[in-house]
């Protein structure tokens, strides 16, 4: 799945993607149709958007940390000088930089807090001092009920990318829609029916998420 | 950006101290209370320059004592989106009614806008390797750092790079083309890059031209010379001379031949261009002001240390007035009068040493009402004669001041008696002209003093009822550290004619008449005892006072008796309270 780089080589629907101003964009394509490459030039533009100012920046959200490290590699590609202000992380990651910065605001005290993994709590037992993986994203929406935070926060990135957006929970998705307050939202997402039947479905997200009218479904 | 809050630890010369800026920040006080020291230990916060090479001595450590860190810890606030977000993750919660770090809260919705802040802060460190003999020293973010653990969060030379900061250097570096100076950063930060396509021009036709100086005729035979004997062992066989040798600019890079290009000024005065040195050190001032505000614009923090310095009274003060308002935050120090007349009195910070050496920060108070603003700027003006000193004398008015100042000088020149000064004791006066509210201001200027760290003497009259007299006495003795009070029923005329022979008197008084054009109220020379005493008071007081007139006209070895004692006690009492030897409050009655 080695995308185009220039944009000359993108295609008319991948640059219909990147100039869309909609407040929801939903990409579907299978592997290797370009999504990766699309949400990267369409960060690309947007970061070069008279609106956007210097210090604002592009959130690019996934689900694994192989994947962060491959939009990481590609990113200079395509942004450039600019790469700088794309920041590419996990769901989790992202939940745990918001609690390493301002968990201290939400009763976890000042100690920077430390993970346990679901195999030590099954060996040793629940410890209360650490978080456990599945506490991130819950702990780190009660955080957001801080206008101050959330300010700070909707402010930073105009556009918020969703990878595999087919994956999300209930939680991420919240994630996703408190972000999107401020923000324009581009989810990626691969049609074919997703493995996890736990997940809730694409169309359920987006619906509830926005008015419908809002958003604007696109196929690569 | 603005800093909301310092605090020195174990730094040079002080132990523990906090500043709490208002806006601005103008730092006085007695020679040697630590105002370098403060500007420094804010330039090695936000300089990457200044953590750029390890400690050399142990100086920077308070006592010389290295078994603890040395630390200067910096608060800064009004961020706005651009630092706020380039800063996101260190961001802290600033409390603005305590002034201080909000550490953890139970719950994030009690973060509330109309009280807190979201700050940024960072902290210099200096710790010292006893085995190296050197120290190490950096900037971390103390919300990471785990001191305790030796563990630190320190900040990166390109984060440093984006707080808006500088410190004014005295003169001399203004237009400075050199690779690392504030102007190059300047320059080659404007739109564009034909700065550096000259630069690369300049190179290569230096390279050009100096290259034609070793193919002339007359340096050939001149090299050639040089190398006939040299050509065998240095293997040249056959090459020309200017084949072998060139020319080229200092160490043959841009940098050096920049070293030698230096800024030359034509003001259009009729003088032409001239190199800046040549121009006086005040162009060179405000060349180096105009550089600094350009280089940090108006949300940076310029600082300078003894500012004014080398500088006439006017233009310091103008470029004081100049940079507090351009800059978003200006730390000043200096030792002008002239230059702390453009801060409001909330914005004074003055340091003072107490008897032991230890230092002691005082700020000016940030008014409430209206009619405390006024009354705090008028005072602080009649304060700013002292902000230098330990201890002030202060009188009830100008006639007052003006008459123990010139006997203070007839005592010096003529008997060697020490100046005030001496003592770094300074005589001030609480502005009454006429006596009549003298009494009342003197306590409250003696109170504003003492909230700048001065210790006061107050001389008051001893007139009046004596119910009103007796009020005086306690209001002085609650506001300032000692009072000396003239002999009953005399105010500074009388003290100033008591114990002068009465002929002396008549003739100085005749002197001054014609000198000044006053006219004597009645004939002198048949009056004696109270009705001349009655006359030359009345006398004295016109024309705007001749007080300080009649001392310097008094004849060689007269100096009135009564008022010297006066002088002599409140001298006395003021270096007693300087140095911390006075334990309670004294009321010395003449």
């Amino acid at each position: 799945m080695r995308g185009p780089v220039r944009r000359e080589d993108l295609t008319p629907r991948q640059l219909q993607v990147i100039e869309a101003t909609e407040p929801v964009v939903l990409v579907l394509g299978g592997p290797g149709t370009g999504k990766t490459t699309t949400a990267l030039w369409a960060a690309r533009e947007e970061l070069s958007r008279p609106a956007v100012l210097s210090w604002q920046r592009v959130l690019f959200l996934t689900f694994s940390r192989t994947a962060v490290a491959q939009i990481a590699k590609r990113s200079p590609g395509v942004l450039g000088p600019e790469s700088h202000r794309i920041e590419i992380s996990t769901f989790h990651g992202f939940a745990w930089r918001l609690l390493r910065s301002f968990g201290r605001y939400g009763g976890q005290g000042i100690i920077t807090p430390t993970l346990q993994s679901a195999a030590r709590i099954k060996l040793l037992g629940q410890d209360t001092t650490r978080l456990s993986y599945d506490d991130l994203i819950p702990r780190m929406l009660a955080l957001l009920k801080s206008e101050t935070l959330l300010r700070l926060l909707t402010r930073r990135w105009p556009l918020v990318i969703c990878d595999e957006f087919q994956d999300t929970d209930d939680d991420q998705w919240t994630v996703l829609a408190t972000l999107a307050r401020n923000a324009r939202l581009l989810v990626l997402a691969d049609p074919n029916p997703s493995v996890d039947t736990s997940k809730p479905a694409i169309g359920r997200h987006l619906k509830t998420g926005h008015r419908s009218g809002r958003s604007r479904p696109d196929v690569l | 950006m603005r800093i909301l809050r310092v605090d020195l630890r174990h730094f040079r010369g002080f132990d523990v101290a906090t500043i709490l800026p208002a806006q601005h920040v103008v730092v006085v006080g007695e020679p040697g209370a630590g105002r370098s020291d403060l500007i420094e230990g804010l330039e090695r916060v936000f300089s990457p320059e200044a953590t750029r090479v390890r400690l050399p001595s142990e100086l920077d450590f308070y006592n010389r004592d290295t078994s603890l860190r040395a630390e200067v810890e910096v608060v800064i606030g009004d961020l706005r989106d651009e630092l706020e977000q380039a800063f996101f993750d260190h961001l802290e919660v600033w409390d603005r009614d305590k002034q201080e770090i909000v550490d953890q809260l139970t719950d994030p919705d009690q973060i509330d806008r109309t009280a807190h802040d979201l700050v940024l802060r960072l902290c210099y460190r200096a710790a010292w390797d006893e085995k190296q003999e050197q120290g190490e020293h950096w900037v971390d973010y103390p919300k990471t750092s785990e001191p305790d653990a030796a563990r630190f969060d320190r900040i990166t030379r390109a984060d440093k790079n984006l707080l808006p900061f500088a410190v004014i250097h005295g003169a001399g570096r203004a237009l400075d083309l050199g690779s690392r100076s504030p102007f190059r950063r300047l320059v080659q930060g404007a739109v564009g890059d034909d700065f550096v396509s000259a630069l690369g021009r300049l190179e290569e036709q230096i390279e050009d031209h100096a290259g034609q100086f070793s193919a002339t005729a007359q340096m050939t035979e001149a090299l050639e010379r040089i190398l006939e004997h040299l050509r065998t062992p240095l293997a040249l066989g056959k090459a020309t001379a200017a084949d072998i040798v060139h020319f080229l600019p200092e160490g043959g890079s841009v940098s050096g031949l920049l070293r030698s290009l230096g800024p030359a000024i034509d003001l259009k005065d009729g003088r032409g261009v001239l190199p800046l040195p040549r121009q006086g050190s005040t162009l060179a001032a405000m060349l180096g002001v105009g550089q600094t505000l350009a280089t940090v614009g108006v949300r940076g923090i310029v600082a300078a240390d003894d500012f004014g310095e080398g500088l006439d009274a006017e233009t310091a003060q103008h470029l004081a007035a100049t940079l507090r308002s351009s800059a978003a935050q200006i730390w000043l120090s200096t030792r002008r009068p002239r230059c702390v007349e453009v801060f409001r009195p909330s914005e004074v910070v003055r340091f003072a040493k107490n008897s032991r050496g230890g230092r002691l920060v005082y700020q000016g108070r940030v008014p409430t009402t209206k009619a405390e603003r006024l009354a705090a700027r008028h005072r602080n003006m009649q304060l700013l004669p002292a902000i230098t000193a330990r201890a002030v004398i202060i009188l009830e008015g100008p006639h007052n001041r003006a008459a123990f100042t010139d006997l203070a000088f007839r005592l010096f020149y003529e008997m060697g008696t020490p100046l005030p000064s001496a003592h770094r004791v300074t005589i001030i006066d609480a502005g009454s002209v006429d006596g009549s509210g003298g009494s009342s201001a003197v306590p409250r200027l003696a109170l504003a003093a003492a909230e700048l760290g001065l210790r006061t003497v107050a001389v008051i009259d001893h007139d009046g009822s004596s119910d009103q007299v007796r009020k005086e006495l306690e209001e002085n003795l609650r506001c300032a550290d000692a009072v000396v009070r003239l002999p009953a029923g005399h105010a500074i005329e009388l003290a100033l004619l008591t114990g002068v022979d009465e002929e002396v008197i008549k003739t100085t008084l005749t002197d001054l008449s014609k000198a000044f054009g006053v006219s004597l109220p009645v004939d002198l020379t048949t009056l004696t005892g109270a009705p001349l005493f009655a006359a030359a008071r009345a006398f004295l007081k016109q024309a705007g006072g001749l007080h300080g007139q009649f001392v310097l006209a008094l004849p060689p070895g007269v100096v009135p008796p009564e008022a010297r004692l006066v002088l002599q006690t409140a001298i006395d009492i003021a270096v007693k309270a300087a140095d911390g030897a006075l334990t309670e409050k004294v009321c010395v009655d003449l």
